[in-house]
């Protein structure tokens, strides 16, 4: 069954395909809510409040721009609703301390998807959501800023201060497997 | 630097495109749990969306009923309370006493026992006065009214303005023949003027809407200053004097429909009008009154209707590029007549005599076909042929044969399209009437909207890209999921079957009001029908 054929039978409120959509796209969803949320118990609820809200509202979607995308954008917004984005405190200090250090290509290449999603979990809150959101998602700052009601500047700073962190957090894993090995 | 960092990204994007997790087991049966607790929800919505509709549909039509009748309701009380006060020995008592007397001569009968027979047999009595020419009983004169009359007065000072135009009348609605005295009053409305006899022995109110012109000499006086009695009284009189007219009239009236009463009463000699005539020794018929059709007073009631339609199935098509106009230029020159059906049930509340409001459900189906021939394409194919010509030689007389071979055939072909798309739409009417009653018959004119609950397409649709695409593919259907709502307007013709059954004929006509194609589908394509429904009402 095609993409477009699930879909159509998933607005017609058809079980089967209802499932056969969630097991194409559940873990892909689930690494998407798995970056914004540490926890996996807490992440599978939004999960599972996400497909609630697809099976509710695919007959919104009108085949316009990719259905993933459509997706995807909804898990966030679960995401960010499960964090109550809206009671973050993002810090506005003007610290201007910038990592400037190169993670070298071949410690990237070693790195696998289940290890960054683990460094970006353990990145605080703040960070997270503003880092996935720019740099995974390619919302814009002003997006961003609208989306967690901050100001862009703010965005850009958590943004730098996140992929910094994240760096460091490459680089310290470069050396213990270098130490490792 | 920028494109180091610009690739750290990349290359995070890259690692998480495709990236999944492992999803315990519960997450899907925790969604397929309140996935069906929501269809629950949503099932229930519907349901109480539909009955709310339904509430405010019955609401809106006993209130407009209600108000109707709490005129004639408080009319009566008032007139109860007058009499009761002042201690006046009403004159209808004798005429009521006449009317025990009567009944109790047919104790044992159904009249006796059914309250509705007994009313009609008062009416009666009251009419075989009038046949009897000792005319006036119904000599009533015109009421008074103290108050503004105004058709759009609040439900209060409706109520007020009742108490001042319901008037009593008694000076003159005696019999002078036999001195019998019928009480009556009138009750002037803004619109209506209604006779009301009353009972203030069993309390029992007999309005009749009779249609008297007697009753329609009223006259109205806003205030009762010295010149305002005197006018009073100038008006009373010229009522008077076209009263005893038109009563002249009606008695020539009611003595045609009994003569034509007694024929039937000849036939039957059961009904309780005959029953009253004999308690009342009295030659006199009295006039057969129907319970929808006649005189009688008027009870809102419900019908309910079963009706089928053939219709013209028209379309209005508006592109949006120019593609779109040449596919719709095409098309009008291919397709003609479209032909749907619909079926419908409705039930239906008559507020008043004439103000009815209806509602049901409709299920109707419009099929669409066409070719579109959207390519020419002409070209010769020359093939070998030979002729046989036959000549007859002039001189010999001899037949000569000659053959020519030939190369000169050409065929042109086209390429078509073929559009066969049968649209279903289930949908809810709301409507409002008026109806003019005759005897048998009646007219109606009839409007509303068409709420769409379902629209549904099946087959192939010609595109104006010239693709033929399988409507049951969303991707390919330019069809919206509901078409929306519709107007509606008709007029309803109905002949009494009989006293429950009419049949109905109803010539109607509809319009889609937004397109039914996606709004970013180049043709945008509207909706209209006429079609005749036929079928039958049933009086519950």
């Amino acid at each position: 069954m095609t993409e477009a054929e699930i879909i159509y039978n998933c607005q017609k409120q058809q079980a089967a395909s209802q499932k056969l959509l969630y097991d194409t796209y559940a873990g892909k969803m689930l690494s998407v809510c798995m970056r914004y949320i540490n926890d996996k118990a807490e992440a599978e609820d939004v999960l599972q409040e996400g497909f609630i809200k697809i099976f509710a509202n695919i007959i919104h979607f009108r085949n316009e721009g990719s259905f993933e995308g459509w997706m995807r954008r909804i898990f966030v917004n679960t995401a960010l609703s499960a964090l109550r984005v809206k009671q973050l405190k993002f810090s506005d200090t003007n610290d201007h301390h910038q990592n400037h250090s190169q993670v070298a290509p071949s410690v990237l290449a070693k790195i696998g998807a289940q290890e960054i999603v683990e460094m970006i979990s353990t990145l605080p809150k703040g960070y997270r959501v503003v880092f996935n959101l720019f740099a995974i998602e390619g919302y814009s700052h002003k997006e961003i800023a609208e989306m967690l009601n901050i100001t862009e500047s703010t965005s850009r700073t958590q943004f730098l201060k996140a992929r910094n962190a994240l760096k460091e957090k490459f680089i310290s894993k470069q050396i213990m497997k270098v130490t490792h090995e | 630097m920028n494109n180091g960092e610009n690739n750290f990204e990349e290359f995070l994007r890259s690692k998480l495109e495709d990236h999944t997790i492992e999803v315990s087991d519960s997450v899907w049966a925790g969604i397929e749990k309140k996935r069906k607790k929501r269809e629950v929800f949503i099932w229930f919505k519907h349901c109480f969306n539909l009955f709310i509709a339904l509430d405010i549909f019955i609401f809106c039509g006993l209130t407009a009923f209600s108000m109707l009748k709490k005129n004639e309701v408080q009319a009566a009380h008032q007139l109860h309370a007058i009499f009761k006060n002042k201690h006046v020995e009403t004159p209808y008592k004798k005429i009521a006493v006449n009317d025990d007397e009567a009944l109790k001569q047919t104790k044992n009968n159904e009249i006796k026992k059914n309250q509705k027979i007994n009313n009609d047999a008062i009416i009666n009595s009251a009419n075989s006065f009038a046949k009897q020419k000792q005319a006036s009983i119904f000599a009533l004169k015109s009421a008074v009214a103290e108050t503004k009359v105004n058709t759009a007065v609040t439900t209060k000072t409706r109520a007020e303005e009742n108490n001042g135009t319901i008037y009593p009348i008694h000076e003159n609605t005696t019999n002078k023949a036999t001195e019998k005295p019928l009480f009556a009053f009138a009750s002037i409305k803004p619109h209506d003027v209604n006779a009301i006899l009353f009972d203030l022995n069993n309390d029992i109110q007999i309005n009749d809407r009779m249609e008297n012109p007697v009753f329609l000499t009223a006259t109205l006086v806003l205030s009762k200053s010295k010149k305002v009695l005197k006018a009073e009284q100038k008006a009373l009189a010229k009522a008077q004097k076209e009263s005893d007219k038109q009563i002249e009239n009606n008695i020539v009236k009611v003595e045609n429909s009994n003569q034509k009463n007694n024929t039937t009463q000849e036939n039957t000699g059961q009904s309780a009008a005959s029953i009253e005539a004999t308690a009342m020794n009295s030659e006199a018929t009295p006039i057969a009154f129907d319970t929808v059709y006649g005189q009688k007073k008027f009870k809102g009631y419900i019908a309910f209707d079963a009706l089928l339609s053939p219709e013209f199935a028209g379309r209005r098509l508006k592109g949006t590029n120019e593609q779109a106009l040449n596919y719709i230029s095409r098309r009008d020159s291919a397709e003609s007549l479209r032909l749907a059906y619909s079926a419908l049930m409705r039930i239906n509340l008559f507020v008043t005599k004439n103000i009815f409001i209806h509602t049901g459900i409709s299920f109707s189906q419009r099929q669409e076909k066409f070719s579109i021939a959207y390519k020419w394409q002409s070209h010769e194919d020359y093939i070998d042929s030979t002729k046989f010509v036959t000549y007859i030689d002039p001189f010999e007389g001899n037949i000569i044969y000659k053959t020519y071979d030939t190369l000169d055939y050409v065929t042109t072909h086209k390429d078509t399209i073929t559009h066969d798309v049968r649209m279903t739409f289930i949908a809810i009417p709301a409507m409002i009437g008026y109806k003019w009653l005759g005897k048998r018959s009646g007219i109606a004119l009839q409007a509303g909207v068409i709420y769409n609950l379902l629209f549904k397409q099946k087959g192939t649709v010609a595109n104006y890209n010239y693709a033929a695409n399988d409507v049951s593919n969303n991707n390919q259907n330019p069809f919206k999921k509901r078409a929306g709502l519709s107007l509606s307007a008709g007029i309803s013709t109905n002949y009494r079957l009989n006293d429950k059954l009419d049949l109905l004929i109803e010539p109607h006509s509809s319009y889609i009001l937004k397109s039914i194609t996606n709004a970013d589908y180049p043709v945008q394509q509207k909706l209209f029908t006429y079609g005749l429904n036929i079928g039958l009402r049933l009086k519950l």
